[in-house]
């Protein structure tokens, strides 16, 4: 049963295209990842679907009875969005009045959400007064509490530490057991791939490929990559000059990192010759990695970006 | 629920804001204290046009009402009455009221000066502005009207002194004529003429009347004496022949005697004997007759013996009847010009009183004048300088505070509702809570009417706290810096309901405005400056710091249309004005005007 269905959706801003006929559905009880660099149209398919904006042309239905659509579904935005001076209670409390839950309801769903989420230390503290990552939990428990049966995780993790993010990953897990259906926009790819049961990967709103990660990363990894880390990088012209050497396939330099696809046809003697140039033209050479095909590469091969690291990055800062 | 828990949200949002505790608690205070301590009075030169209301109930001169026409820096507006004057002012069509009261050409003016003392600042500021321009004026009138008067006057003055001395001479002349006139009147009065003249005409009756017996007693005396000298020579004779008849008789009788003595007794002697007695009785007649006519013979010779005198006494008094004649026509004559002069007096007396008629009416007059030019060479030079006695009345019987009441209520609430309104919507925003907002099943409505009544919540208690201070007043048992007592205890007719129903409209209208500016700015900055920028100007449009009147004719248009000068009107005519609700229908529709335009202009830029 498709609880989300997108079809042929294509939304504008005056010339400006956002949304390109994009088409997906999604099932109950799935973890959909929707991935995209910034300004892949992410946002805008989310807004669509949630209803807080309007497609230009196309069909989205939400739940097929359509039938109280706001009170099942549930955005959970990497912004917190709470009321700063509100304590943990007040906030939750709030929230499910405005959701229509009766006071013992209420109650009784506020206080389930604050265990479920190990908030009980901290219900009576205010919330600007949280940390990160408990306002983020918080954040989560307001967007629950009217026990949806659509919940939109928008970067849900950004900016969590390892633990915290893993324990995000299980409560989304716990939820996916209670067969609630999950959209999921995240830049991070490893999430994506442990967590989603299918992905779709827009760019410059399009939709370039859905699938499940298995499937995706079979069909769009590629082969493996060396990774060469080479000090202070290299210059354009030897990086042209490589790329002869190697024939038409996508070496591509980040930073200091060279990534040389390691296809049938590259004989590890070439890398070896290569390794040999580049040290002879004066190079120096920290390291030599090889890389299995994950999302990410899914990503790159398909988009041509290597978004991951750089937006990560951003992230974090 | 979900009403009173956004209600309940929007209050601990704002209470959470330190800030904004401090503007709530601040802001009346700061207002109130600040506007009490703050307006002294503004000396400005010039002003435009101020309205002034005139009633000319005593039909006082058009010349002079003309001259207030024709000045430029007054707006005359005539109007019919007292009642009209009030209403005028009620409606702000006028801003000073005339109406004159009393005085006459040569005293001050007594003018009732009506002043709309709803503003803080022209109640003072216009009514002196107005009152100087007119006595500008009616000094100016005044001097014109002196300067005549003292040409013509000095020019007459000159010889007043001496004309009235003059007809003071004549006048005591005149006196002692009347006075001689009087003792004349008075003695003619005492010499009754008409007595005399009756007296006169009696003793010439009598005098005629004894002249008339006179000459007939003396006729009859003449005839008399003819008769008696004729009776004389007749009876001369008489005795000797009474003597002999008496002889006669009596030798008769003794014949008779004699023969009836021989007579027998019968008829014949008895009638013999009666005619004896006869004869006897008739001698004795004659005997009588005799003695009688002897006395008469006796006195007829003693009056023949007095005829000479008689005669003389006769002339004498025929002489005296021809005196008493004479003097009798003297009288008459006497008495007639006695008359004459009397008639003379009465006609002197009364053409005196006729003069003393006109002199006392030209000395009347002439001592009006004089009085008159002394009136004017005494006048007071503060009657010169001050032509005009204004006597102040306030149209709205109100403490002036109540005017700082209204001022400091819609400076608190346009400062706080819209401030406040559009700082929690941002807050909303930034924190993203709008989006969950937006996303709940909970109608925009309900929301949106939660926030308002959360905010209206807010202004009430603002409005109570300016109210209580306003309206309570608390003895404190010691002074405190010269404060005796907490609030200032203003007394107003106005209703609490309507004043609360007055700010829920003023406070609904600027919460409006507040959504507006919040839906247009980004951050709670950019709000802040725009609620500035919007409330400074129409604070300083309002009327609230300067009066409208110093305002250009079109500004004062814009100033009108403003919701804080709409605000402050109505608290005004609530507070001050004393008007019902219902009379103040154009303010509460212009604030709901202003409201839904607010609100439907949120609602598209939403969308």
């Amino acid at each position: 049963m498709a609880v989300v269905s997108v079809e042929k959706v294509s939304k504008s801003y005056g010339a400006k295209k956002v949304l390109d006929e994009v088409t997906f559905r999604i099932e109950q009880g799935e973890i959909f990842g929707l991935l995209g660099s910034n300004g892949a149209g992410k946002s805008t398919v989310t807004s669509i679907i949630l209803g807080l904006e309007k497609q230009t042309s196309g069909k989205v239905s939400v739940f097929e009875d359509a039938k109280d659509t706001k009170k099942r579904i549930a955005l959970v935005p990497q912004e917190t969005a709470f009321f700063k001076d509100f304590t943990v209670w007040q906030n939750i409390k709030f929230f499910a009045s405005i959701y229509g839950l009766k006071k013992d309801e209420a109650q009784k769903r506020t206080e389930f959400l604050i265990n479920w989420l190990n908030l009980s230390d901290f219900k009576d503290t205010k919330a600007d007064f949280l940390s990160g990552g408990y306002q983020r939990l918080l954040n989560i428990a307001i967007s629950l509490v009217h026990n949806p049966e659509l919940i939109f995780l928008d970067e849900p993790t950004v900016g969590l530490d390892p633990k915290m993010r893993h324990m995000f990953w299980e409560k989304i897990r716990e939820l996916k057991k209670e067969g609630k259906t999950i959209i999921i926009t995240t830049h991070y790819m490893d999430e994506a791939e442990k967590l989603c049961t299918r992905v779709a990967l827009l760019k410059k709103g399009k939709l370039l490929a859905a699938g499940t990660p298995a499937s995706l990363i079979s069909r769009y990894g590629g082969i493996k990559v060396v990774i060469l880390d080479v000090v202070n990088g290299v210059s354009d012209e030897d990086l042209k000059k490589i790329r002869e050497m190697l024939g038409q396939i996508m070496v591509i330099l980040k930073g200091n990192l060279l990534f040389i696809p390691l296809e049938r046809e590259h004989s590890l003697e070439k890398i070896v010759k290569l390794t040999e140039w580049l040290m002879d033209k004066g190079y120096k050479i920290n390291s030599s990695t090889t890389k299995e095909p994950t999302l990410e590469d899914v990503f790159l091969n398909i988009t041509g970006e290597i978004i991951k690291v750089n937006e990560t990055e951003e992230a974090k800062e | 629920m979900k009403l009173i828990d956004i209600v309940w949200k929007e209050i601990s949002l704002v209470k959470a804001q330190k800030i904004a505790i401090l503007l709530i608690i601040l802001y009346p205070l700061l207002a109130v204290g600040l506007l009490g301590s703050s307006f002294s009075g503004i000396d400005l030169a010039k002003v435009n046009q101020v309205k002034i209301g005139f009633v000319n109930s005593l039909g006082f001169d058009s010349a002079e009402i003309n001259n207030f026409l024709n000045y430029e820096d007054l707006s005359i507006i005539q109007l019919d009455s007292e009642q009209a004057l009030l209403r005028a002012i009620k409606n702000n069509e006028v801003i000073v009221g005339l109406m004159i009261s009393g005085g006459s050409e040569n005293e001050q003016l007594k003018v009732n000066l009506y002043y709309d003392n709803s503003n803080l600042l022209s109640s003072r500021f216009f009514m002196e502005i107005a009152k100087a321009m007119m006595q500008r004026i009616t000094i100016q009138i005044a001097q014109n009207r002196l300067s005549e008067v003292w040409t013509t006057m000095s020019l007459l003055g000159n010889n007043l002194d001496s004309e009235i001395n003059n007809i003071s001479d004549f006048k005591a002349q005149l006196q002692e004529a009347n006075t001689s006139l009087l003792e004349l009147e008075k003695k003619l009065n005492q010499f009754d003429v008409d007595s005399y003249e009756n007296k006169a005409d009696d003793f010439q009756t009598k005098m005629n009347e004894m002249e008339d017996s006179f000459y007939e007693a003396k006729s009859e005396y003449d005839s008399l004496r003819q008769k008696s000298i004729q009776y004389e020579a007749s009876i001369e004779s008489m005795p000797e022949k009474m003597i002999y008849a008496s002889s006669a008789l009596l030798a008769a009788s003794q014949q008779i005697s004699s023969v009836a003595e021989v007579l027998p007794e019968g008829e014949e002697k008895s009638k013999l004997l009666e005619a004896k007695n006869e004869i006897d009785s008739q001698k004795n007649s004659v005997d009588s007759m005799h003695s009688t006519v002897l006395d008469i013979l006796e006195i007829t010779q003693e009056i023949n013996s007095q005829q000479s005198e008689i005669n003389t006494a006769f002339d004498d008094a025929e002489n005296l009847f021809e005196e008493a004649s004479l003097g009798t026509a003297d009288l008459e004559s006497l008495l007639s010009a006695v008359e004459d002069v009397k008639t003379l007096v009465v006609e002197a007396k009364k053409s005196k009183t006729e003069i003393e008629e006109k002199l006392n009416s030209s000395h009347t007059l002439l001592s009006g004048f004089g009085e008159q030019i002394i009136k004017f060479k005494g006048i007071d030079p503060k009657v010169l300088a001050q032509p005009v006695i204004f006597y102040e009345k306030k149209v709205f019987n109100v403490d002036p505070f109540g005017i700082l009441v209204s001022n400091s209520m819609v400076i608190v609430l346009v400062l706080t509702c819209m401030l406040l309104t559009a700082i929690i919507v941002i807050l909303e925003r930034n924190e993203n809570v709008s989006l969950r907002l937006k996303m709940c099943p909970t109608s925009e409505q309900t929301i949106l009417s939660g926030k308002i009544i959360g905010q209206l919540l807010i202004a009430l208690l603002e409005a109570g706290i300016i109210f209580a201070v306003a309206f309570i007043k608390i003895p404190l048992p010691f002074e405190i810096a010269g404060i005796k007592s907490i609030g200032f205890g203003l007394i107003t007719n106005a209703s609490p309901l309507e004043l609360v129903f007055a700010v829920i409209l003023i406070a609904l209208c600027f919460i409006s405005l507040g959504l507006l500016i919040a839906s247009f700015a980004k951050t709670q900055s950019t709000a802040i400056l725009t609620t500035l920028l919007l409330v400074v100007p129409m604070l300083f449009l309002s009327g609230i710091i300067l009066p409208l009147e110093f305002m250009e004719p079109t500004m004062q248009i814009i100033s009108s249309l403003l919701p804080l000068t709409i605000a402050n009107e109505l608290l005004i005519g609530l507070i001050i004005k004393n008007l019902s609700i219902l009379e103040l229908g154009k303010e509460i529709i212009l604030l709901i005007g202003y409201s839904a335009i607010a609100l439907i202009a949120v609602n598209l830029k939403k969308e």
